[in-house]
Formats: C-alpha cells, sequence, structure tokens
C-alpha cells in the first residue's frame, strides 16, 4: 500500500514539473537479456520475483511459459528472450520474473516477462531518448518506446502497453535484428 | 433538527417492492365471486403502508395515487362495493404502474408515467360510479399516439451533405483526413458519393502530401454542431461544406407494412420494425393508414388496426428491406411500389398533419409495447446493485462457525506454545477440526449468496395468468420446489430463459380449450414448474400437458432446411430429433409456426444455459405434452473436481461430468479411418482423446498399460480421456484464466491446489471441440446404430 502510494506521489510531481519544463524524468527498470540492456516504465513494475516453475497452458506458443499463483491470482508469464526470438536458456535460482502490471482497453492485467537479471534503474528524459530508427516494413519497431545512452551504452526502452498487449503476444524474431542494426 | 431522510429512501422502495408482489400475489389468489375478506385486508394493507411511507418522504404523486386505490379497496373491504374481473384487472395494472413510479423515484427521476394518470383517472370514475366512459379516452388516444415516437425519431435522423476537400498539405500539419472520416462515420451512416484524386506523376509524388478530396453523404440523428466539431482541427488546413439534403423531391420506394390484427399476440411490435427501418434505410415519411379501425366499442386493445406505408430513399435491395421483417413475414402483408420524383411531395404533406395530430403524449399503449421486452431486463439491472436478504438463521450459522473456529485456533495455539512430540496426535485432531471448521464456514458463506428460487419463479403465475387470458385458453399453473436454493448470479441468469420456455408452454404447448375437448383433455391445461436438488446440480422442469411436438415435422423441417440428410434423419432418436429445435436455423417465427411451434430463439436459450455450464434436455410426446428439464450447477465459484494428472502435471475434471473412470486397454481399442481411435464401452463406441496428445504436452514415460482412461460426457455424447493417474478429489475455488490472459481452448479456468501451484480445469466440451470429435461422433454413431442391428438380427 505505502509503494503504492509512493508511486503516486512520483507521478503526480513529474506531472507537476511537466507542466514548467519539458524536462521530465521517468524512472526506468533496466535489465539484462543476451548482454543487451532493456528498460521498461518503472511505474508499471509491480514486483520482481525469483523464477518458479509455472503450470504450461495447453497449445500455448513457446514463449508463453505458463501461468504462476500469484497470491491468489492467476497470472501469465512471458519469456521475453523467446518472445524476441533469442535462444533459450535455462532457468537457474537467479532468473528473474519481473511482474508489470499492462493497461488494456478491458482493464488492468497482470503479467510476468522472465528475463536474465535485473540491472539498474535510471532517471531518464525525454529529450534523451531517440526514436528507434525506421526499419522497413520487416520489422516491427512499434513496442520500443525508443532508444537511449547511458554511459556509453545503449538501453532499449520498451513500452510493454504494446508489447504485451497485442492480442496475441508477437515472436519477435526480427527485433534482435532491429537492435543489432540500430546498434 | 433534521434528518435526511434521503438515507431511508432504498428501505422503503425495497418495502415497497415486497409490498408490492404481496399485493401481486394476493390479487392473483382473489376470487373476484366471491373475495376472501382476509386477501383483500392485505392488499388494502399494502398500498396503506405504501402510501404511508410515499406521504411521509414526500413523493406525493405516489402518496395521491395509492390513496385512490386505497380508497377503492375500503370500500370494497367494508363491502360498500362488489369486485368484479375488471376491477381485479385494474388493480393488477395499478401494481404495475406504482412499480414503475418506484423505479421513476430510484432513478431520482422527475417523470410521471402516463399510464398513472391514466388508470388514476379511470379509479376516479370508479368511484364515481360511471366505470363504462372509464377505457374511453385512452382508446382514443391510442391510434394517434402509435406514431408520435416515430415522427419524433423521424425528425432526428437527417441526411447531410459534406464536401471535405482538405488542402494538401494537411497531412504535414499532423492532421489525417482518414481519422475525421473514421470520426464522421462513428456519428452514422457515411456513404462517400465522390472521391476525387489528383495525382501528379509518380515521379513528383510526395507522401506526405494529401491528393484526395470527398464528398460525403452523412445519415445521423447529430446536429451540425456535432458534425461541425469533427472537422474542428483541420478547418483552417481544408475546405468544408457541410449541407443539409432535404430529400423530399427524391425518387424512392414504398413499402406498404400491412400487419395482421394479431400481430401483437406473436410477440412482434411493428414500431420497432419500423424503429430498425430508421435505422437502416434513409426513411422519408410514413404514413399511417387507419382505415382499419373498428368501432370503439368493438376496440380490442390487444389488436393491431393500424398499417404503414414507409418512404424509403436511396437504393438497396428489396432483399435488404424485408430482412428488417424477417419476424413478421407471416404475420403481415408487405408490399413494395418504386414512386418517381414528383409523386414523392403528398406523403410528405400528411406526414406533416401527422406530426401535428400526435401531440398527446404517450398512451398506454405505447407504453406497453415499449414496456414489453425490456422491462425484464431493466429489472434485473437494478436488482444488480440492490441488496440481498440474508435469512437471520443463515447469519446466526455463519456466527457460531466462526466461534467454532476460534476456539479451534486457539486450542491449536495453545498447543504450538511447549509442544513435544509426544502431542502430535493432538496436533492432527485439532488440525482435521480446522478442516471441518473451514469447510463448513465456506459451506455458509457460500449459502448467504444462495436464494430460492421462488425469486425466479414469482413472476410466472402473473406472466401465465395474462397470456393464457389473451390467448382465450385456460391454464393452471403449479409449481413445486419453490424453496429450493440457487446461487443469486446463477438466478438471474436463468430468469429470460425460464420466461421464454414458460412463454412457450402456454403459447404453443397448451391447445385451447375446444381443442384439448377434442383429444379427450381437461379443459384446463396444465403447466408444472418444478424445481429440486440432484446431486450438485439444481435442476428446473417446465411440463406441459399441451400438444407435444411433432418428430416429424422437426425433421421434415431440418431436411427442408439442409440441417438433415435423409439417411441421418432415419437413424435419428426421439432425443436426438427433439435436439433440432434447439438448432439456430429453427429460430425464425416463420419455421415455427407450421410446425408445433416450440423453437423462437431455443438456440438462445440453449446458448444461454450451457453459459452457466448447464444443460438442457427436452423430453415430448405427440398429444400428450413436452417436458424441458435444465439442470444447472448450484453455484459458478466453487466446483467438485476430480484431479487427473497427465505428464507430471495435474488437471481437474469437473466431477460432474465424469461417468466412470476405468483401465485403459490398448487391445480394446480400435482405431478408425480419421485418426481418431474408439473403444466399445459395453454395447457403445465411445470416442478416445489422449489428453497429452491434444494439449501437446511432451510423453517422456511409454507405459500405455499404466494409463487411466475417464469417460466423460459432453453435451449427451460420451468420450473417453486418457491421463496418467487420478489423484484425489476435492472442492476447488474456480479461477479466471481471461482475467489477466485471453481463453484457452479446452480450458475453463484455473485453481489454486493445496500447495500453491496453478491447476488447470478441463473444459470437456471445448477438449472435444478442440480433438475434432464433433465430426467423429457421427461416423461412431452409426457404428453403434450398426452394431445394434446386427445384435438385433443375431438375436
Amino acid at each position: 500500500m505505502q509503494i503504492d502510494q509512493n508511486r503516486i506521489d512520483v507521478k503526480v510531481q513529474q506531472n507537476g514539473e511537466h507542466e514548467d519544463s519539458s524536462d521530465t524524468n521517468d524512472q526506468y527498470l533496466t535489465f539484462i537479456m543476451a548482454d543487451e540492456e532493456y528498460g521498461v516504465d518503472i511505474l508499471c513494475v509491480q514486483e520482481i520475483r525469483g523464477w518458479e516453475s509455472a503450470t504450461p497452458l495447453p497449445n500455448a506458443p513457446a514463449h508463453i511459459k505458463g501461468v504462476i499463483n500469484l497470491r491468489g491470482t492467476i497470472v501469465p508469464i512471458v519469456d521475453l528472450r523467446q518472445c524476441f526470438g533469442m535462444e533459450a536458456i535455462d532457468y537457474t535460482p537467479v532468473t528473474v520474473v519481473i511482474v508489470l502490471k499492462v493497461y488494456s482497453d478491458d482493464g488492468d492485467r497482470v503479467m510476468g516477462i522472465v528475463v536474465d537479471a535485473v540491472s539498474d534503474v535510471y532517471s531518464l528524459s525525454e529529450s534523451d531518448m531517440r526514436p528507434a530508427p525506421d526499419l522497413g516494413d520487416a520489422i516491427n519497431t512499434e513496442f520500443i518506446r525508443g532508444l537511449v545512452n547511458v554511459d556509453e551504452k545503449m538501453v532499449i526502452l520498451l513500452d510493454i502497453n504494446r508489447l504485451l498487449n497485442l492480442d496475441d503476444i508477437p515472436n519477435l524474431n526480427t527485433l534482435k535484428d532491429a537492435v543489432a542494426l540500430s546498434a | 433538527m433534521s434528518v435526511d431522510l434521503k438515507q431511508f429512501h432504498q428501505v422503503f422502495i425495497e418495502e415497497s417492492f415486497e409490498g408490492l408482489d404481496a399485493m401481486e400475489n394476493a390479487l392473483m389468489e382473489l376470487n373476484p365471486e366471491a373475495p376472501d375478506s382476509e386477501t383483500i385486508n392485505t392488499i388494502f394493507r399494502s398500498a396503506h403502508s405504501i402510501k404511508g411511507g410515499a406521504g411521509t418522504f414526500g413523493f406525493k404523486r405516489l402518496a395521491d395515487f395509492t390513496h385512490i386505490l386505497e380508497t377503492l379497496l375500503d370500500q370494497i373491504r367494508s363491502n360498500s362495493r362488489g369486485l368484479d374481473t375488471n376491477l381485479v384487472n385494474l388493480f393488477l395494472q395499478s401494481v404495475d404502474c406504482m412499480r414503475e413510479m418506484l423505479d421513476l423515484i430510484q432513478q431520482d427521476s422527475e417523470e410521471y408515467p402516463e399510464s398513472a394518470r391514466e388508470l388514476k383517472q379511470k379509479f376516479e370514475e370508479v368511484l364515481n360510479g360511471d366505470s363504462k366512459v372509464a377505457s374511453k379516452p385512452a382508446q382514443n388516444n391510442e391510434q394517434q399516439n402509435e406514431d408520435k415516437p416515430v415522427c419524433n425519431i423521424l425528425s432526428r435522423y437527417k441526411t447531410w451533405s459534406i464536401q471535405f476537400h482538405p488542402h494538401s498539405d494537411i497531412i504535414r500539419s499532423g492532421n489525417d483526413p482518414l481519422r475525421i472520416l473514421r470520426e464522421l462515420s462513428r456519428l452514422g451512416k457515411l456513404n462517400c458519393t465522390q472521391v476525387y484524386f489528383d495525382a501528379p506523376g509518380l515521379a513528383e509524388f510526395d507522401p506526405d502530401t494529401c491528393y484526395l478530396a470527398w464528398d460525403l453523404e452523412l445519415r445521423t440523428s447529430a446536429d451540425l454542431s456535432e458534425i461541425e466539431e469533427v472537422f474542428e482541427w483541420v478547418i483552417d488546413d481544408s475546405s468544408v461544406e457541410i449541407k443539409e439534403i432535404k430529400s423530399d423531391s427524391v425518387a424512392h420506394t414504398r413499402v406498404n407494412f400491412k400487419p395482421h390484427q394479431d400481430i401483437y399476440l406473436s410477440g412482434n411490435d411493428p414500431y420497432r420494425i419500423i424503429e430498425e427501418l430508421l435505422i437502416n434505410f434513409e426513411v422519408i415519411a410514413i404514413d399511417v393508414i387507419t382505415d382499419q379501425l373498428p368501432e370503439l366499442k368493438s376496440f380490442n386493445s390487444e389488436h393491431c388496426y393500424l398499417s404503414w406505408s414507409i418512404d424509403l430513399a436511396g437504393s438497396f435491395s428489396q432483399d435488404d428491406v424485408l430482412k428488417a421483417f424477417e419476424w413478421v413475414v407471416d404475420e403481415a402483408e408487405i408490399g413494395f411500389e418504386k414512386i418517381e420524383a414528383d409523386e414523392a411531395k403528398e406523403p410528405n404533406q400528411s406526414d406533416a398533419e401527422n406530426e401535428t395530430d400526435s401531440k398527446p403524449a404517450n398512451s398506454n399503449k405505447t407504453q406497453a409495447a415499449s414496456d414489453k421486452a425490456p422491462s425484464s431486463g431493466r429489472k434485473s439491472t437494478s436488482s444488480d446493485a440492490s441488496s440481498i436478504r440474508v435469512g437471520i438463521d443463515k447469519i446466526d450459522n455463519l456466527i457460531n462457525m466462526v466461534g467454532e473456529l476460534v476456539i479451534t485456533q486457539s486450542m491449536l495455539g495453545q498447543l504450538s506454545t511447549d509442544f513435544e512430540m509426544s502431542k502430535i496426535p493432538k496436533l492432527m485432531e485439532g488440525l482435521s477440526q480446522l478442516e471441518l471448521n473451514t469447510r463448513e464456514l465456506q459451506e455458509s458463506v457460500m449459502r448467504i449468496r444462495m436464494l430460492p428460487i421462488s425469486f425466479a419463479f414469482s413472476r410466472f403465475p402473473r406472466m401465465v395468468r395474462d397470456l393464457g387470458q389473451r390467448l382465450g385458453k385456460k391454464i393452471h399453473l403449479e409449481m413445486r420446489g419453490e424453496n429450493t436454493e440457487l446461487d443469486k448470479t446463477v438466478m438471474e441468469k436463468i430468469g429470460d430463459p425460464l420466461v421464454h420456455l414458460v412463454r412457450n408452454a402456454v403459447d404453443h404447448g397448451i391447445e385451447l380449450p375446444e381443442q384439448r375437448r377434442a383429444a379427450g383433455k381437461d379443459e384446463e391445461g396444465h403447466i408444472i414448474l418444478n424445481a429440486y436438488h440432484q446431486g450438485g446440480n439444481v435442476n428446473i422442469e417446465i411440463i406441459d400437458d399441451g400438444k407435444g411436438l411433432d418428430r416429424n415435422v422437426l425433421i421434415a423441417k431440418a431436411i427442408d432446411k439442409g440441417l438433415l440428410s435423409e439417411q441421418d434423419a432415419f437413424a435419428l432418436s426421439d432425443e436426438q430429433a427433439f435436439d433440432l429445435i434447439f438448432h439456430a436455423g429453427f429460430s425464425t417465427a416463420k419455421e415455427v409456426s407450421d410446425v408445433s411451434g416450440r423453437g423462437v430463439g431455443m438456440d438462445v436459450v440453449k446458448k444461454n444455459i450451457h453459459a452457466l455450464n448447464g444443460n438442457i434436455e427436452l423430453h415430448s410426446k405427440m398429444g400428450e405434452g413436452s417436458k424441458i428439464k435444465i439442470s444447472l450447477p448450484l453455484t459458478l465459484a466453487i466446483l467438485d473436481g476430480q484431479l487427473v494428472s497427465v505428464c507430471d502435471q495435474t488437471y481437474i475434471f469437473p466431477i460432474v461430468s465424469i461417468i466412470e473412470s476405468m483401465q485403459y486397454k490398448r487391445e480394446a481399442v480400435n482405431d478408425i479411418a480419421g485418426g481418431c481411435s474408439v473403444f466399445m464401452l459395453r454395447d457403445e463406441y465411445v470416442p478416445v482423446i489422449k489428453l497429452h496428445d491434444i494439449f501437446n504436452i511432451s510423453k517422456e514415460k511409454n507405459s500405455e498399460s499404466q494409463e487411466l482412461m475417464v469417460v466423460v460426457e459432453s453435451e449427451g455424447e460420451k468420450v473417453g480421456l486418457v491421463v496418467d493417474e487420478l489423484q484425489a478429489q476435492q472442492q476447488v475455488v474456480i479461477k479466471s484464466l481471461e482475467e489477466n490472459y485471453h481463453r484457452v481452448e479446452g480450458v475453463s479456468g484455473a485453481t489454486i491446489l493445496g500447495d500453491g501451484t496453478v491447476a488447470l480445469i478441463l473444459d470437456i466440451p471445448g477438449i472435444v471441440r478442440l480433438a475434432g470429435i464433433d465430426k467423429v461422433n457421427e461416423q461412431v454413431r452409426e457404428l453403434t446404430f450398426a452394431h445394434k442391428n446386427q445384435e438385433k438380427k443375431s438375436a
């Protein structure tokens, strides 16, 4: 509850800033996957937990690992590696699940994404952000909010509302290429 | 000191509704020839307390209305006035009217229902002794008012011509012309009459320049400002011209719609059809033909004496128009005429006259018509948010349980303070006590949501009486097992299907008295509503002793409709034949009136009941009547489940669907063409589905002989499902998968097991669909049939 309160405070503050300067600082939680750093809006992150085995769903695509019990609610788990068409790796006790709240037309959904490791929290302003390069029709970059350089390292900011809202979460073999090209 | 009376309004309204229910019941019991004074007292008391409450809370109109009612009742009570059927009918109408007033009060609306004014007038006239004149004024307005709302709608819909010529740099200014078009189409029906495309050669083509312009035609009820609002952002970057088209001089088609007198009896409402036309077509004029109107004394308010001629502009095919009349083609004559441009002005004038004519507000006829369909819907929405009344015994029971739970908890707590190994038996005992307590507690909490089925049944006596009276049938309705309890959510969803089935039984099941006498039956038809618990289900039966269904007509119809081939028809069992009525293709009025009647929307009934995890069966015997049996789960939140394991995964079968389980023997299973296997269960071939196959779970161990087969029933068909192991049976709480994910075929939900892991609850019909067994089942049926024939021969 208290955490929620803090989040609201942060939001209000940011909105306030937005009024007088365009230099908003959004906070992003970043995580590592295949040596690449990705970021998601920290306000969407509900919790971070260790990997525990999920109940597989019949006939689900490979990147849907199944569902887990999160204090009484049934939460689907998406393997972001497989979702992005990267090589699947074995889960270890340090494999991390980031539980995200996704806003969709028919209400909020809670989903978990499996990533290699959680990295850092950055404060980034809108002006630091570069749009993802347009890579033509073949490569879908819709769910990339932007690219940011932090200490000479590129961070890919994801728009999870788009990414996890697409009716069937896409199997994005092409994203890796997109990232490789843009880097 | 001032008290905010508002807080008591809800209580007053709830109590008044209850009072009205009591009043209605008493009125139904009342025998006008020999009124029982106690019943009249009950009616009087209800009216009196509503009047008192309404007075206290300042609902003056309601108080005034009930005051007149009360005066009349008082006279009857003191025997200074006789009672007749007319008066009882009037009282029943007043009950409806007061319900309406209460609804309005609940919505904080200041409106005063027109029917109340009229009823009040009638009551006053009865009081003043001239009850014969009473019904006249109402009839007078009737036909005038019939078309009034139509005219209103007509004037609301206008056609606008819009020229939207964006400047070439509109896209660069950040606007998207397509978005505008989309917005417009949201307002109404948008047609594009002309597209201008002024593009240069490909070499000079600039993707950021807009080369397009549109001439549009929009038919909408929105007014000019609303349309202008759409263009608000682009007005600087484009030239926009909006004009209203007056379509009075256009060539058009005239549709002559002449309903039969008894159209209302078939449940159709001409007004709705006209409304549909207004939405879908460009109606320029509606003319009402009243020449069929009889003299006032032979006027029957259930008959439709009006016919319409409706002028439609624009181009469309007759079939499109006929679609609107789909439900009434049998109850009406429909004709088409092409009208040339100059002729068209006349009807328009008469339309204008109509409009001026129809000043008096709603009559009770339009009210009644519009009330028919939505009343049940409105009721359920208002009761959705409302409270439920729980018997004090249930609450006491709950408190007792909690008391016991507290005792068990303190016992366990004490045990843990100085625990030693010797106390283990005691601990076990405590834990089993705790288990017992929690289960009981859970059951009592669930029971709070349970309501007696009389809540759903209570509307039927009145409905059957009214319908019977209207159709000239004598019907006795008997209700059994009204105290059978059912989950509130299930109850709400079963109401409408039940109404439908009972109405069918009255309308099509029970014959007219003469026909009954000719068939050697009691003149009075019987309908029995019966509810009872069986296992984890509630069964509701609707039994009538009417004419029943004719199997051959049903089959003939199905063949006619192409639902069935003639060979299949031969093999059909009675049950399967009656099942045809639930088929979607059977659900139009036309087919049903020349079959034995059943079937208007029966597929909808079936769908609703399946959505509740229930089942519906129909048994019928020609000439003896029909019996419809609905079985529903007691509750939607908890399920009795059988845990099974397949490849280390745990799944849950709803226990109600399991028929038996047995060892799976490879030898007993035969493969038939098409990749499905069947096995012989006694003298029936049952298809076999391997759960791990259709769920695509990798199977590591390969010891099929160890497997078990669970025989389940899905929509009347048996299916064998192969699993690895049967585990415990337990009650599971159903959790939704859709909340955070989407529907998964073959799975109806999930639950959390004792160890915190998630297990999926299987949806048997879904699995059958997934395996494509539906088609295979037909093959299997043939096999079984052939097998039985063989046996007969050998015997």
